[in-house]
């Protein structure tokens, strides 16, 4: 796509025009290979009534721990407050994935080839999740965090940029974080994807190179509906714009780094999460077993292809 | 002799006529049948990604399938293949029974379920199950059951959705099957003095033999292909035990093994896909000559 980028004359695609996470997500062997459209991420929403209700303090940084968690479910307990959790979440894929690149930092070789799978970060971090679970500070098994959420029955709530147009409907304030971290002094990195256009390699006429760059420039500049469908936009931009930064995930985008899959078989490795779930806090399964589990499917998998 | 010829070579001639009526279908059946079938036997005997050139590794998938315990497609075979045996012996006596039931007691209403999409179906009764808002845990004052995610309710709510949803071919058949059912039988029984359940026995289910035995075939090779049920329900349901690295889960099937490595969103693997394939469909072969074979002893033994 190199050469297709230089070859445009209506608009320049230089790479600092875009998000900062585009700088290595769209490169390949020092080529680049794609251009970024918007990244779907990762985060934790607030119903911000009920913090200010039961945590007022919680939110001074920005920044909600693991500790903290365990401290106002602790309060919550303390009062009898019997029918709220402090946190119901969406996905297990992206809560598991969001945490572990808290706990471990990366799941591959730095050239992205190969899987190194952090098994002790991994067990230490289902250690804290299922701490709290057992504590009664999560949902409980059957419940369908979204919907706890939507009915005030949680402060905190995981999900994905995606999600903000159902949860403007709730019709309380709300605010979009990152999900709870290990240390609140540690970078806050969050997890995220990129929807990219690219092209298929074979040879293209001026014609349909100048329809391609037309198209990228097009949605270039009007990312904003994108946005506005929950996403965080890699035109920098519409990043900038006060319509953009009025959004809830503005605050993510600006806060936040995000972490895009850069390991070759990450879907697969997604995909082993997918089928694990919530298990360990289930009692199913002990986190060693999970973290055998994570590997060993997903070895077996790569093995395949 | 001239005559002789003369014959011989006119049904020469019209010979072609009867072949060229079954072509159009030939030709749909092999490329829909046949061609598939051959496919997944080749593809049995490859390692194959689908997006590169299969691989021939001769019956390497077959060796890791059946005597690799380390592998995790080696224990996806064994409990597929458990759990889906065991929803069939669950499910089928069901799926025979309660048509039955309904065609001789009531109206063919009962059809309707059927004609739902599987989707629309499993949608339906995962609102209706759900451990909090679900109708039968409120209505039924159950608290909080978790029908999707805890054995036996799991198994339970699957094998009544699968029954509910796929009785009325079977209603169908049984409603047809009885109004051919000898009236002077039913009542030469009755004036022998047999009550409504021996002439259930000695004169309605022998007179409808034939139907049975095409259902409770039909029923087995149906329920050995079970997967968007228990793929939408729960994606195979909770876990039971962890063995070297591989999760068993409660109710999945083999068919959700098979889709998931020949088809998944990750990790394609259809040579091993088509392994299993090729041994369930072993399988029900053998369980549906078996079926016919005891079948068919019966109605000799009978005669």
């Amino acid at each position: 796509m190199d050469d297709m980028l230089a070859a445009c004359e209506t608009f320049d695609f230089a790479i600092d025009k875009y998000h900062d996470a585009c700088a290595t997500l769209n490169y390949y062997n020092g080529k680049r290979y794609c251009v970024s459209l918007d990244f779907p991420t990762w985060g934790m929403y607030v119903n911000l009534a009920l913090a200010e209700q039961y945590c007022p303090d919680v939110l001074d940084d920005d920044i909600v721990t693991w500790d903290e968690i365990k401290a106002v479910g602790a309060s919550l307990k303390e009062q009898g407050v019997e029918d709220i959790s402090v946190l119901a979440c969406g996905r297990p894929r992206n809560d598991l994935l969001n945490s572990y690149l808290d706990f471990a930092g990366t799941y591959a070789s730095q050239d992205g080839t190969t899987l190194a799978l952090d098994k002790e970060a991994t067990v230490e971090m289902l250690g804290v999740w299922k701490e709290c679970y057992d504590a009664g500070y999560l949902w409980e098994e059957g419940d369908d965090g979204a919907t706890s959420f939507a009915v005030e029955e949680a402060i905190f709530y995981t999900g994905g940029t995606w999600n903000v147009n159902a949860i403007n409907e709730y019709g309380f304030e709300y605010r979009f974080i990152a999900p709870p971290q290990k240390d609140a002094d540690d970078d806050v990195t969050v997890f995220g994807a990129s929807h990219a256009f690219m092209t298929p390699v074979r040879a293209y006429t001026q014609e349909e190179q100048e329809a391609i760059t037309a198209f990228m420039h097009y949605f270039y500049e009007h990312s904003i509906d994108w946005a506005q469908a929950g996403s965080i936009v890699a035109s920098k931009e519409t990043a900038q714009s006060e319509a953009y930064q009025a959004l809830p995930q503005a605050f993510v985008a600006n806060a936040y780094s995000i972490a895009n899959p850069d390991y070759t078989y990450a879907q697969i490795l997604f995909d082993v999460v997918d089928g694990l779930g919530w298990e360990v806090l289930y009692g199913r399964m002990t986190p060693e077993e999970f973290a055998q589990a994570w590997e060993k499917q997903t070895l077996e998998k790569i093995e395949a292809q | 002799m001239d005559v002789k010829r003369t014959a011989r070579r006119k049904m020469r001639r019209g010979a072609w006529i009867p072949l060229a009526f079954l072509l159009p279908h030939l030709l749909v059946f092999c490329c829909f049948n046949v061609f598939p079938i051959l496919t997944g036997i080749f593809a049995s005997f490859t390692k194959w990604t689908l997006g590169k050139a299969p691989i021939w590794v001769g019956l390497e998938n077959y060796v890791t399938l059946l005597t690799d315990s380390q592998s995790m497609y080696y224990w996806q075979l064994r409990w597929g293949l458990q759990n889906t045996i065991q929803f069939v012996i669950l499910c089928v006596p069901f799926r025979i029974v309660v048509p039955l039931s309904l065609a001789l007691l009531l109206q063919t209403c009962y059809y309707l379920p059927s004609l739902l999409s599987l989707s629309v179906v499993m949608v339906s009764w995962l609102y209706m199950f759900d451990a909090r808002s679900g109708i039968v845990n409120n209505l039924l004052g159950l608290g909080k059951v978790l029908w999707i995610n805890t054995e036996p309710y799991n198994w339970i709510a699957l094998i009544l959705i699968t029954v509910w949803w796929g009785s009325g071919s079977n209603l169908i058949i049984y409603q047809s099957a009885l109004a051919g059912v000898s009236m002077e039988l039913q009542e030469a029984a009755r004036v022998d003095g047999a009550n409504a359940f021996q002439r259930l026995i000695h004169v309605t289910l022998p007179s409808i033999r034939f139907p049975l035995q095409y259902t409770i075939i039909t029923s087995v090779i149906a329920e050995f292909g079970i997967w968007g049920q228990p793929d939408m329900f729960n994606g195979g349901g909770p876990t039971l035990e962890v063995v070297n690295g591989i999760n068993r889960q409660s109710n999945k099937m083999i068919m959700q093994y098979i889709a998931e490595s020949g088809f998944g969103s990750s990790g394609v693997n259809a040579g091993i896909a088509s392994s299993m394939a090729l041994i369930l469909g072993l399988i029900v072969f053998c369980v549906s000559l078996v079926q016919f074979k005891v079948m068919r002893r019966g109605e000799n033994e009978e005669g």
